[in-house]
C-alpha cells in the first residue's frame, strides 16, 4: 500500500521520515498531522517514534537504517541518542559513527539485507554497517549520481532508482540486491526518489505530488498489495508511455 | 497544457469612447500643466510636442496590447482557429484586428506629422492649437473604430468563455443525432454537469469532461447533434460538432438510438455515420447502441440489423448501453480509451524510435536479479501489518479503523492536539518501550557537578567492576603486594640514602638563600645612619673601656662635628614614596606661556563673550527663545512697536525690567536729550530708549532704587503743556510696589480732600497758600497724597543697612559722588531721623500728619528750575525759596557749616524735579513747597548725621 502525504507542506516525505521494518522515525514539526498518518497506519505495528537528529527534524537524511539497527550521525546529541534508545525496540541496535559524510540517509541506501552506499564512505562507517545493520555492503554509484541514499530507495522487495540510471547500472544493482530494479520518478518527476518517498516491505509513503502512475509504478516494483513487478511492463506500459511522452 | 489555449487572459476591450476618455485624461495627468507666455518658444514647443508623443505612445500601446492578446488564427491549433471561424467569422476578425493595426499606424503618423508641424508654432496659443488639433484628431480615429472595438469586446467574451479543450491530448468525442444520449453519456463517465433535456438540440456549444482511466487523463468533447445534410448546410451548431470531429485525434463514440425515441430510424442513423465517415479516418471509432433498456440490439428488426451488420462488418465494433441504467457506459469507455491509447502509443515509438532506447525504455524497464548465491533475503513484513492489511482488504474504513485500534494508539497524535489546542505540547516520554513502565518519566540530569552524565554510562561497568576486583583478588593471594620493600639490594639502599642527602642540602641551600634575601636593607653611609652615635662620650667611655685615653682637645674635630646637629634629614627606612607622575601644563598656559599674554587674551574673549551675556544668550548659536509666543507681543496691544521679540528682548532683559521706567504722554517737542536731562535728575541712567514717535520712551536707570523714585518725582510733571506719565514697566516688580503706592496715593488724595472741603466750610478765611492744593478734581492726584509726614524721612549711606533690614520693599538711597538724593520713601517706611523716632502704625501716621501739614507751612523750599523746559507757573516761587533757604541755612551753619556748600548746590538740581499742574497752580504750588521741604529737611538731617 502506497500513501500520498506532505509533511508540512513538503513533498519531500524522505527527508523527514525514516521508514524500516521494525520502526519509524518522524522529525518533530510544528503539527502532528503527518505523525498521525503515519501513527494511523504503523502504530500497532512498529513504534513511530518522534525525534530529532542534531537538533534538526531532517531524520531521514541524517540516519540509516533497518529492521536490526540504526546509524545516527556524530552529530546527535546524547540526550536524543537516549530518548531514540529508549523507544526503540531493545533488539534494534544504534551506534552514534563519526562519518565525514554525515548525512547518512543519504550516502547509505539499504534494506534488511543488503546496503549500497557512497563511494567514499569510510571504512568505520563500513564496519558499522556489518556489525549494527548486519547488511552486506557495496559501494556504488547510481550513473552520475553518487548520493546513492538520495536518488533510490529500496525495500526487501524491490528497487527504485532515478529515472535516468541507464539500464546497466540497473542490472548490476539487481544483481547486488537480488531484487527487481527499476527506474522512476516521484512527486510528479521528482528523481530525487530517496528523499521524496520511504518504504518499508508493506507500506510506502511518497509526496503529495506524486502521480497516479507514479504511484503505481512504487505499488508494483515495491510489491504492495498485491502488485507485482510484472505489471510495469504489461498494463502499466502503454500508461508510461503516455503519460511520459 | 491547456494554458496555450488559455484565452481567458485577455484583457477587457474598451470601447472606443472609454479609451478616449482613458487616454486623454492620461495625458493630462501625465504630462506637464504649467506653460506660459514668457517661456521661450523652444520650451513651449516641446512642451506640446510632448503632450501629442504622450498621447500617441499611449495610444500605441494600448491598440498593441489588443492586438497582440487576441489569438492569430494562423499560429493557433486549427481546431481552434476553424471553431473561431465558425463562431466569430474569420475575416470579420481580421478585419477588426486589422483596423486596430491601421488606426495605430495612422496615429503614430498623426503624431509624427503634428510634432513637425509644431516647429512652425511661432506662439503659444499656435502651439497650443496645433497639439489640440492633434489630439483631435487621433481621438477622432478611434470614434471611427468604435464597432470594432465593440464587436472584439463580444470575441473576447466569448473566447473567455470557450471550454479549454487541449487538442493535443487524450480525447474521446461524442457525435450523432441529436437527442440520442451524447449529454447523457458524458454526464455518466465525468463529472460535467451537462445540461439534458428531452428535445433536440440541448447541446449548442462543446463541453468538456475530464475522466481518469488507467491513471490518465482522458478528455470527453460533448459535441451538438448533427444532422444528415451537406456540410454547405449545416448551421453554426453542427459546425461545431463538425470542426472537433475534423480536428481533433481523438477517439470518436457515435452514439445511435436504438430505440429511434429520437425520431431518426436506424437507417438514417447509419447513413449520418456514413457520411461524416471521412472525417472519422485514422481515428478508433465506436458505436454506441444508447437506450437498450428501452430496445434490445436482439429485439431489432432483420433489416435494421442489417444495417447495423453492416458497419460491424467495416470494422466498427459496436458497444450496446444504456445511460439510464448504465449498462455497457464503462464497457464502451474502457473500449475506447485502450483503443485510443494503443494507436497513441504505436504512433509515439514509431516517431520517437530514436529516443526511445536512452530515456523511455528505461523507465518501463525493470531488471530482475539473476541470483548470486545461495542466501534468503526474505521480506520481513510483521503478523500484524498483515493482519491490517486484511482488516483494511474487507472494506473497513478508516475511521472505523480507530476502533481497531489498541488501547495506546487508539487516539491519533492529532487529534490530542486538536483536543487540547494551545495547551498541546508533544509528550515524547509517552512511548517509551522500557522495562519498568513507571520509569518513563524519570528525571534524569543530563550535567552533574560539571559533567556530562552521558560520557560515564557504560552498561557494562558492573562486569567491568567485578572482573577487576577479581582480579586484584587473584593478585593479593599470589602474595604480588608482600615483599615490595625487601626486595632492594645493598646498592640500591646506598643509592637512596645519598640521594636523600642530597635532597636534603639542596633543601637547606634554597631556605638560606631566601633568608638572606629577605634581610637585605638599604645601605647607608655609616656617616649618615650612625651620625647621633657617634659622640664624645660614647667614643670616650668606648675607648676608655679598651684602655685608651681620649682627650677632647685631640678630638677636636669630632667634637664640633658632635655639636653641629645634624644636616641630613633621618633617615627613612622602608620603601621610598613613589614618584608622583609630572603634572602636565593646563591647556590654556601650554598654547599662551606668556603671562600676560593670556590675559590679554582671557579679556578679549570675555568681551567679545559681553554681548552674548547681555542677551542672556550662550553663544552665538544661541538662538533660543523661552516663551515662544509672549502674549504681550501677539495680543495686539502694541500699535507702532517692532514685533520682533529679539529686539523686545534685546531692549529689555530681565535685568533691565526691573530698572526700566516707561514715560509716555511726551509733546511733540520733547526730544531724547531733553528727557535724558529730565531723568538724569532721578537717577543715574544705563541708557534711554527714545520712542518718541511713538510718543514714549524707557529710561533703563543703573539701579532699581531710581525706578520708584523717579516715578514719584517725575510723575505728571508738565513738559510743553502736557504732563509726561511716568511708571515701571509692567511686568517688573516695580510696578507691584507702583501700584500700591499709587493707591495710597489716591486714597490720601480723596481723605485729605475732604478734610480741605471740611476746613474750607469751617473757616471761610483761611487763605493760606499752602492749604489751597486741596482744591478737588486736581488733575494728578499725586501731590495730595504724599504724606506729608515723609519730609521727616531721609536715607542716607549711614542708616542704609539699617532701613533694609526694616523694610525691604522700599530700601532706596541713591549716593554717588555726583548726585546725592535723599529721597522720600514709601508710606508705611519707618521713621528714622536720625532713628530718633519709632516705626508707627497707620493710625498714629494720620494723626501726625495733621501735625506736619501745620508744620508744612513754615517749611518751604523752592527747587531751582532746569531753564525753561519745565515750565512752572508759580509767581512767588522766589519768595518761598528764599524763604526755605534762609531757614535751611540757618540750620545747617548750626549744625555742620562745612556740607552746607555742597548741599546747597545739590538743591539747585533738585529744582529740577518741580513738578507743575495746569488747571490748579496753586495746587501745586503748594505741593512743590512741601516737597522742596521734606528736601531741605532731609539734607539737613543727612547733613547732620554725616
Amino acid at each position: 500500500m502506497a500513501l500520498r502525504v506532505d509533511y508540512e507542506g513538503s513533498n519531500e516525505v524522505g527527508v523527514f521520515c525514516k521508514l524500516t521494518n521494525s520502526y519509524c522515525l518522524v522529525g518533530i514539526g510544528g503539527t502532528q498531522n503527518f505523525y498521525s498518518i503515519v501513527e494511523a497506519e504503523l502504530a500497532e505495528v512498529v513504534p513511530v517514534i518522534h525525534t530529532t537528529i542534531s537538533g534538526t527534524r531532517i531524520v531521514g537524511r541524517l540516519t540509516a537504517g533497518n529492521r536490526h539497527g540504526l546509524l545516527v550521525p556524530n552529530s546527535t546529541t546524547d540526550q536524543e541518542l537516549q530518548h531514540i534508545r529508549n523507544a526503540l525496540p531493545d533488539e534494534v541496535q544504534i551506534r552514534r559513527v563519526d562519518e565525514r559524510l554525515s548525512a547518512l540517509g543519504n550516502v547509505i541506501a539499504c534494506n534488511d539485507h543488503v546496503a549500497l552506499v557512497h563511494a567514499e564512505i569510510s571504512e568505520e562507517t563500513e564496519k558499522a554497517l556489518q556489525e549494527v545493520l548486519k547488511v552486506e555492503v557495496f559501494r556504488v554509484t547510481l550513473g552520475q549520481n553518487s548520493l546513492v541514499g538520495s536518488y533510490c530507495s529500496l525495500s526487501s522487495q524491490g528497487c527504485l532508482v532515478a529515472a535516468r540510471t541507464p539500464p546497466e547500472t540497473q542490472r548490476e544493482l539487481a544483481a547486488l540486491l537480488q531484487i527487481p530494479v527499476v527506474a522512476g520518478t516521484v512527486n510528479r518527476g521528482s528523481e530525487l526518489i530517496g528523499a521524496g518517498m520511504c518504504v518499508n516491505d508493506w507500506i510506502a509513503l511518497t509526496g503529495l505530488d506524486t502521480t497516479s502512475t507514479e504511484l503505481s509504478v512504487v505499488e508494483s516494483i515495491f510489491k504492495l498489495g498485491d502488485n507485482q513487478p510484472t505489471a510495469i511492463n504489461s498494463q502499466l506500459r502503454d500508461t508510461l508511455i503516455e503519460s511520459m511522452l | 497544457m491547456t494554458s496555450q489555449y488559455n484565452f481567458k487572459r485577455i484583457t477587457v476591450v474598451p470601447t472606443a469612447s472609454e479609451l478616449k476618455e482613458v487616454v486623454l485624461s492620461k495625458t493630462q495627468r501625465k504630462t506637464p500643466t504649467v506653460v506660459h507666455r514668457q517661456y521661450s518658444i523652444g520650451r513651449i514647443r516641446a512642451f506640446y510636442a510632448r503632450k501629442i508623443k504622450f498621447l500617441q505612445q499611449t495610444l500605441h500601446d494600448k491598440l498593441t496590447e489588443i492586438i497582440n492578446q487576441f489569438p492569430k488564427l494562423e499560429e493557433i491549433h486549427p481546431f481552434y482557429a476553424d471553431l473561431m471561424n465558425i463562431l466569430y467569422d474569420r475575416d470579420h476578425y481580421k478585419i477588426a484586428l486589422g483596423q486596430m493595426n491601421t488606426a495605430r499606424h495612422l496615429i503614430d503618423g498623426i503624431a509624427r506629422e503634428y510634432v513637425r508641424l509644431m516647429k512652425y508654432g511661432d506662439s503659444l496659443y499656435r502651439c497650443k492649437m496645433l497639439k489640440r488639433a492633434a489630439l483631435g484628431r487621433m481621438v477622432k480615429l478611434l470614434r471611427r473604430q468604435k464597432s470594432s472595438f465593440e464587436y472584439l469586446e463580444q470575441v473576447r467574451q466569448h473566447l473567455s468563455r470557450l471550454p479549454s479543450i487541449d487538442p493535443n491530448t487524450r480525447t474521446l468525442i461524442l457525435c450523432g443525432f441529436p437527442n440520442v444520449g451524447k449529454s447523457s453519456f458524458i454526464n455518466k463517465v465525468t463529472r460535467a454537469d451537462v445540461e439534458v433535456q428531452p428535445y433536440a438540440f440541448t447541446t449548442k456549444a462543446l463541453y468538456v469532461g475530464h475522466l481518469d482511466y488507467k491513471f490518465l487523463r482522458w478528455q470527453v468533447i460533448d459535441t451538438p447533434g448533427i444532422l444528415d445534410h451537406p456540410l454547405e448546410d449545416r448551421n453554426t451548431i453542427e459546425m461545431q460538432a463538425v470542426t472537433a470531429l475534423a480536428h481533433l485525434k481523438a477517439a470518436v463514440l457515435f452514439i445511435m438510438d436504438v430505440s429511434e425515441q429520437c425520431d431518426r430510424s436506424i437507417e438514417e442513423q447509419v447513413h449520418l455515420f456514413e457520411s461524416i465517415k471521412p472525417l472519422f479516418a485514422n481515428k478508433p471509432v465506436l458505436i454506441g447502441l444508447n437506450k437498450v433498456d428501452v430496445r434490445r440490439r436482439a429485439d431489432l428488426p432483420a433489416d435494421k440489423e442489417a444495417c447495423i451488420k453492416r458497419l460491424e462488418a467495416d470494422g466498427v465494433p459496436i458497444v450496446e448501453m444504456s445511460t439510464m441504467t448504465e449498462e455497457g457506459v464503462l464497457g464502451l469507455r474502457d473500449n475506447a480509451c485502450d483503443r485510443l491509447l494503443v494507436q497513441r502509443v504505436e504512433q509515439k515509438l514509431q516517431a520517437k524510435k530514436t529516443v526511445l532506447g536512452e530515456g523511455v525504455l528505461s523507465k518501463i524497464f525493470v531488471a530482475y536479479p539473476t541470483p548470486r548465491d545461495e542466501k534468503v533475503r526474505a521480506p520481513f513484513i510483521p503478523n500484524a501489518a498483515l493482519k491490517k492489511r486484511v482488516q483494511t482488504r474487507s472494506g473497513t474504513n478508516r475511521d472505523l479503523m480507530a476502533e481497531f485500534r489498541d488501547e495506546r494508539t487508539r487516539k491519533l497524535e492529532r487529534e490530542i492536539e486538536l483536543e487540547m489546542d494551545d495547551d498541546y505540547v508533544l509528550d515524547l516520554k509517552k512511548n517509551y518501550l522500557l522495562k519498568n513502565p513507571d520509569e518513563k518519566y524519570d528525571i534524569v540530569p543530563e550535567i552533574w557537578e560539571g559533567h556530562n552524565l552521558a560520557d560515564f554510562i557504560d552498561p557494562e561497568i558492573s562486569n567491568k567492576l567485578a572482573a577487576l576486583l577479581e582480579e586484584e583478588r587473584l593478585r593479593i593471594e599470589a602474595g604480588e603486594y608482600d615483599d615490595d620493600l625487601d626486595s632492594d639490594d645493598e646498592e640500591t639502599k646506598d643509592l637512596l640514602k645519598t640521594a636523600e642527602k642530597i635532597k636534603e642540602k639542596e633543601e637547606m641551600l634554597k631556605l638560606e638563600s631566601r633568608e638572606k634575601k629577605s634581610n637585605q636593607h638599604h645601605h647607608i653611609s655609616r656617616s649618615v645612619a650612625r651620625k647621633r652615635e657617634r659622640t664624645m662620650d660614647k667614643l670616650e667611655e668606648e675607648l676608655g673601656g679598651l684602655g685608651m685615653e681620649v682627650k677632647a682637645k685631640r678630638m677636636k674635630h669630632l667634637v664640633t662635628e658632635s655639636a653641629r646637629t645634624p644636616s641630613v634629614k633621618k633617615i627613612r627606612v622602608g620603601p621610598s614614596r613613589s614618584l608622583s607622575a609630572n603634572r602636565s601644563v593646563p591647556r590654556p598656559e601650554q598654547g599662551l606661556p606668556q603671562k600676560e599674554k593670556r590675559e590679554k587674551v582671557r579679556k578679549l574673549a570675555k568681551k567679545a563673550q559681553r554681548e552674548m551675556n547681555q542677551d542672556a544668550r550662550k553663544g552665538e548659536a544661541d538662538r533660543h527663545i523661552g516663551t515662544k509666543m509672549p502674549k504681550h507681543l501677539f495680543a495686539g496691544k502694541r500699535k507702532m512697536g517692532k514685533t520682533d521679540r529679539r529686539f523686545i528682548f534685546a531692549l529689555i532683559q530681565m535685568g533691565d525690567q526691573e530698572l526700566t521706567c516707561y514715560v509716555n504722554n511726551l509733546d511733540e517737542e520733547v526730544t531724547a536729550e531733553i528727557i535724558e536731562e529730565l531723568f538724569t535728575q532721578a537717577g543715574p541712567l544705563k541708557k534711554v530708549v527714545w520712542k518718541g514717535d511713538s510718543g514714549y520712551a524707557l529710561i533703563v536707570f543703573q539701579d532699581e532704587e531710581s525706578v520708584m523714585f523717579a516715578v514719584e518725582v517725575l510723575d505728571n510733571t508738565m513738559l510743553f503743556g502736557k504732563p509726561i506719565s511716568v511708571k515701571p514697566k509692567n511686568e517688573s516688580l516695580q510696578f507691584e510696589k507702583y501700584k500700591e503706592w499709587k493707591q495710597k496715593r489716591d486714597d490720601q488724595h480723596e481723605e485729605a480732600r475732604q478734610r480741605i472741603q471740611h476746613r474750607q466750610r469751617s473757616t471761610n478765611n483761611y487763605n493760606s497758600p499752602g492749604q489751597q492744593w486741596n482744591t478737588p478734581g486736581s488733575q494728578s492726584g499725586s501731590r495730595p497724597g504724599r504724606p506729608q509726614d515723609s519730609s521727616q524721612y531721609t536715607y542716607n549711606r549711614n542708616d542704609r543697612d539699617t532701613r533694609r533690614s526694616h523694610d525691604s520693599n522700599s530700601s532706596r538711597s541713591y549716593q554717588s559722588s555726583n548726585y546725592s538724593w535723599q529721597k522720600p520713601p514709601a508710606r508705611n517706611e519707618q521713621r528714622d531721623i536720625g532713628m530718633r523716632e519709632p516705626k508707627r502704625s497707620e493710625m498714629v501716621k494720620v494723626k501726625s500728619k495733621k501735625e506736619g501739614e501745620e508744620k508744612d507751612q513754615s517749611l518751604k523750599e523752592i527747587p531751582k528750575t532746569h531753564g525753561s523746559l519745565i515750565k512752572k507757573k508759580r509767581p512767588w516761587r522766589n519768595k518761598v525759596r528764599k524763604q526755605a533757604m534762609k531757614e535751611a541755612k540757618q540750620k545747617e551753619r548750626l549744625e555742620k557749616p562745612t556740607t552746607v556748600a555742597s548741599n546747597e548746590g545739590q538743591n539747585d538740581k533738585t529744582g529740577k524735579k518741580s513738578k507743575k499742574k495746569k488747571r490748579k497752580q496753586l495746587q501745586e504750588v503748594k505741593e512743590e513747597t512741601r516737597d522742596e521741604k521734606d528736601d531741605v529737611l532731609k539734607k539737613l538731617e543727612s547733613g547732620r548725621f554725616r
